[in-house]
């Protein structure tokens, strides 16, 4: 069962394309990050799940039932999808109870129907649901806004770039609280975000969204490993590019040969590799060496990432290390590769 | 979207009606009988008392009014927070209340010099608070950078701060040229007749007849020309700075000898614009309720006049409310076009507008003739902008997602606008309608045209009886609109608000 189905969805502001031919399903449950650039017409795409414009063609449907297409129009009031929007827009004139329960019959928000559940659900303290919105930091308004999304029980939740006005170890903890909240409530979501590191980490399935379409829709690991172009390998993470000779399958380079993932003719080619799969080794002096300058060391903590030039023919190359230990600026270290190159028909 | 842009419409078509009159009736009347009717030696002298008025009290009140912004606003003035509310004062007392003061102190002040008198002390405010706002929002740097270049305080003023000033100024000299072709009560009561005053006493012996209507066309042309100049002569620099009340600390010049000059000089500004006409009240509140004072007439006269305020106040706001919405949150050709034919409506003297309305009324709408409604729709009118500007200062300050997320909860087009939007914008609706409100309470000319018969407001009131000298009776109901008026211009002594006047 899908919470969402789109099809052959376009949108044009004026003769602009925004959205050209997308097509996306979430499954039941299941929590999908919509990843692309800003202006790619992610958000665009989420404000026609949600009714607030209509594509110029193409449907949409929520679960079994048509919201756009075949002409129908079902307006925002009716369609029950949840929206959190960036800044979170809690009513500024209600307090946290009232916001919460916005969404529900009369009845069941004069008695504050399921306001304490919601909030234990989004992480929150109880104390907090009187408080007036101004009086909350940045993360827990972000929280109330979850919270009231999810208070009407929605089949579909929408997330649009949620954490990108909060800091970062405010963003990675209210990230954490939100997907516990999606997978307690068991709700279908769909994310949309230009930060890689956040659909990476919170998202079961990324829509790589490139120029009004999608370009690839997969589990995270499977968007990273085996990305469909070059440009997709490049949007979620970063990738080097080698000039390479194929024979018999392997791809031989500046920094020595690696197998594809992907069989090809033999001949000359681009290939890429992760900034991991170069590996930075002692100069030993046994096998054959590759030798290259240490030209900048960007220092994460958690790892490192070494720019570094290939002695014998100037390419550039990152590589990624990780722990305290990083090599000393000017030095020349030897390059191995390791896993499998990716490579394309259309380079890069 | 359509309902809102067909109720939009129809707003701004019912404000712009006595414009539409205006030019219909000319064209209809033709060139031949205009101008038979416009160039005569009365009219030229009616021009003649009219334009150099206007450019006069345009110069004085851009001359005090500026000199006294930056002595408040930029010298170690003592007590500079009273001299502030003091130079805004004087918004409180109507010209034409401001007029009977001096003229039954001074019997002798007609004609011009007297009417310029009265008009600047009357309307210099109306430079005052856009040019001090605009002071205390210009950049101190500029001004270092230029006494680092050598030049003295005069230098400075006069090459880097005046210039900065100019839309301020023109915008203040705008509303004061508006307000003096608009005049009536101050000058009918200092005997210095002008194209406004002219219209009423046309209408007064011939009615709506053709001679009134053609002095109204000029009179019309004035404003236009008016709105036109200050236009062009403002540019784009109008976009610059206006109305972004930034609280950046101002340097304060230390006046050294000119302290006690300055000092006296806003002293007696003081003293002339509230500190006489307030005496003058009190001397003939004293006078008056010794004689003549009939507490059942009073009571009556502030009930209607009230009454009057409150259901324009709300009628304004309600009409205004769609217009905005349209303006701000769908903005397009169409909507600026809607929402600018509002101001240029309420740019028209009262006397045009009562005039046009009076006809109308008579020709379309007999049974409707000088009931009401048809005031009221006057002081919506009139008064339109006023509304408009906190309205859509409020509306913008609602943020259009949560509209969305209103929607994507379950609430209609009905449930958002009740439980979003309405609690939202109400402080600046009320504001507005307050506004309003107090507009009405000293609007003396079109409620002279368009009251009904008995019905009688305060400043009807005043004006019959100080018209016939009876300056005791007449004194309750001036402290009555004087005392009404003061919290609205109070909350324009706050530096924040930028008000738009008329």
């Amino acid at each position: 069962m899908t919470a969402l189905t789109i099809k052959g969805v376009c949108k044009s502001f004026g003769d602009h394309p925004v959205l050209d031919g997308v097509d996306l399903t979430v499954a039941d449950g299941e929590l999908t990050a919509v990843l692309g650039a800003s202006g790619c017409g992610k958000t665009t795409l989420l404000r026609l799940i949600a009714g607030f414009a209509a594509p110029d063609e193409g449907t949409i449907a929520l679960g079994d039932d048509v919201v756009v297409g075949d002409g129908t129009f079902v307006s925002p009031q009716r369609r029950r999808v949840g929206y959190v929007p960036q800044e979170g827009a809690l009513f500024p004139h209600l307090d946290v109870a009232e916001n919460i329960v916005f969404g529900l019959p009369r009845s069941e928000r004069k008695a504050h129907h399921r306001v304490d559940e919601l909030l234990e659900l989004v992480g929150l303290d109880r104390r907090v649901r009187h408080r007036a919105p101004h009086q909350l930091s940045g993360g827990q308004q972000q929280r109330v806004a979850l919270a009231r999304a999810l208070a009407p029980r929605p089949t579909l939740l929408l997330l649009d770039e949620p954490f990108s006005s909060l800091d970062a170890a405010l963003r990675t903890e209210t990230r954490e609280a939100v997907v516990s909240a999606l997978r307690a409530a068991s709700a279908s979501a769909l994310l949309v975000t230009h930060d890689q590191g956040e659909a990476m980490s919170m998202a079961d399935r990324i829509a790589i969204m490139r120029d009004g379409r999608i370009v690839q829709a997969d589990a995270p690991a499977a968007v990273y490993g085996q990305p469909a172009d070059a440009a997709t390998a490049r949007s979620v993470g970063h990738a080097n590019v080698l000039e390479a000779q194929v024979r018999d399958g392997l791809a031989h380079t500046s920094i020595g040969p690696i197998p594809l993932r992907r069989l090809r003719r033999d001949g000359p080619a681009q290939i890429l590799v992760r900034p991991e799969q170069v590996l930075i080794v002692p100069a030993d002096g046994t096998s054959i060496q590759t030798l290259a300058r240490v030209d900048r060391v960007h220092f994460y903590g958690h790892d490192s990432v070494v720019a570094l030039t290939v002695l014998a023919t100037d390419e550039r190359v990152l590589a990624r290390i990780s722990g305290g230990t990083s090599p000393v600026l000017g030095a020349t270290v030897d390059l191995e590769l390791a896993g499998e190159a990716m490579n394309y028909a259309t380079e890069p | 979207m359509w309902l809102l842009r067909g109720v939009s419409l129809l707003v701004a078509l019912l404000v712009t009606l006595p414009l539409l009159y205006v030019v219909g009736y000319t064209v209809d009347a033709g060139w031949a009988q205009v101008s038979r009717l416009v160039f005569r030696a009365r009219v030229l002298e009616l021009t003649w008392n009219t334009v150099r008025l206007t450019l006069a009290a345009i110069a004085m009140c851009a001359l005090v009014g500026t000199t006294t912004a930056w002595l408040v606003g930029r010298t170690a003035l003592r007590g500079r927070r009273l001299w502030h509310v003091l130079m805004v004062a004087p918004l409180a007392i109507p010209a034409f209340v401001n007029s009977y003061a001096w003229v039954s102190l001074v019997p002798g002040l007609h004609g011009f010099g007297g009417a310029l008198l009265i008009v600047t002390l009357s309307y210099f405010p109306l430079v005052y608070l856009p040019v001090s706002a605009m002071l205390g929002g210009l950049d101190p740097a500029l001004e270092e950078v230029s006494r680092s270049l050598g030049f003295g305080s005069w230098g400075t003023f006069r090459r880097v701060v005046l210039p900065q000033l100019r839309p301020a100024l023109l915008g203040g000299s705008l509303l004061v040229g508006l307000h003096l072709l608009a005049e009536f009560g101050a000058l009918r009561m200092l005997q210095y007749p002008t194209f406004t005053t002219a219209i009423y006493d046309q209408y007064r012996s011939s009615f709506a007849g053709p001679a009134a209507n053609s002095l109204a066309t000029v009179l019309v042309i004035a404003c236009l020309f008016l709105l036109l100049t200050e236009l062009r002569l403002r540019g784009h620099r109008h976009l610059a700075r206006v109305g972004h009340g930034t609280a950046r600390a101002t340097t304060r010049l230390r006046a050294g000898r000119w302290a006690t000059p300055g000092l006296v000089l806003v002293a007696s500004v003081a003293v002339l614009a509230v500190g006489l006409p307030m005496a003058m009240l009190a001397r003939w509140l004293w006078v008056g309720s010794s004689t003549t004072l009939e507490l059942g007439t009073l009571t009556a006269t502030l009930t209607q006049s009230l009454l009057l305020g409150l259901v324009a106040a709300l009628a304004t706001t309600a009409l205004a409310l769609p217009v905005a919405w349209l303006s701000v949150r769908h903005a397009g050709p169409f909507a600026t076009l809607l929402e600018r034919s509002t101001y240029v409506s309420s740019a028209l003297p009262g006397i045009v507008v009562a005039l046009a309305l009076v006809t109308l009324t008579i020709s379309f709408a007999q049974p409707w003739y000088q009931t009401a409604p048809v005031l009221v729709i006057a002081y919506v009118i009139l008064f339109m902008p006023r509304a408009m500007v906190g309205l859509q200062a409020a509306i913008r300050q609602v943020p259009p997602a949560l509209d969305e997320v209103a929607s994507s909860l379950g609430a209609g087009v009905v449930a958002r606008f009740a439980r979003v939007t309405l609690p939202l914008i109400a402080p600046g609706a009320g504001a507005g309608a307050a506004l309003v409100f107090l507009a009405v309470i000293t609007e003396l000319t079109s409620t002279l045209l368009l009251a009904p018969i008995g019905t009688e407001t305060l400043a009807t009131t005043f004006w019959g009886y100080s018209s016939s000298l009876a300056y005791g009776a007449a004194a309750p109901y001036a402290v009555l609109m004087v005392v009404l008026s003061l919290p609205a211009t109070y909350l324009l002594t706050r530096p924040t608000r930028k008000g738009h006047l008329r």
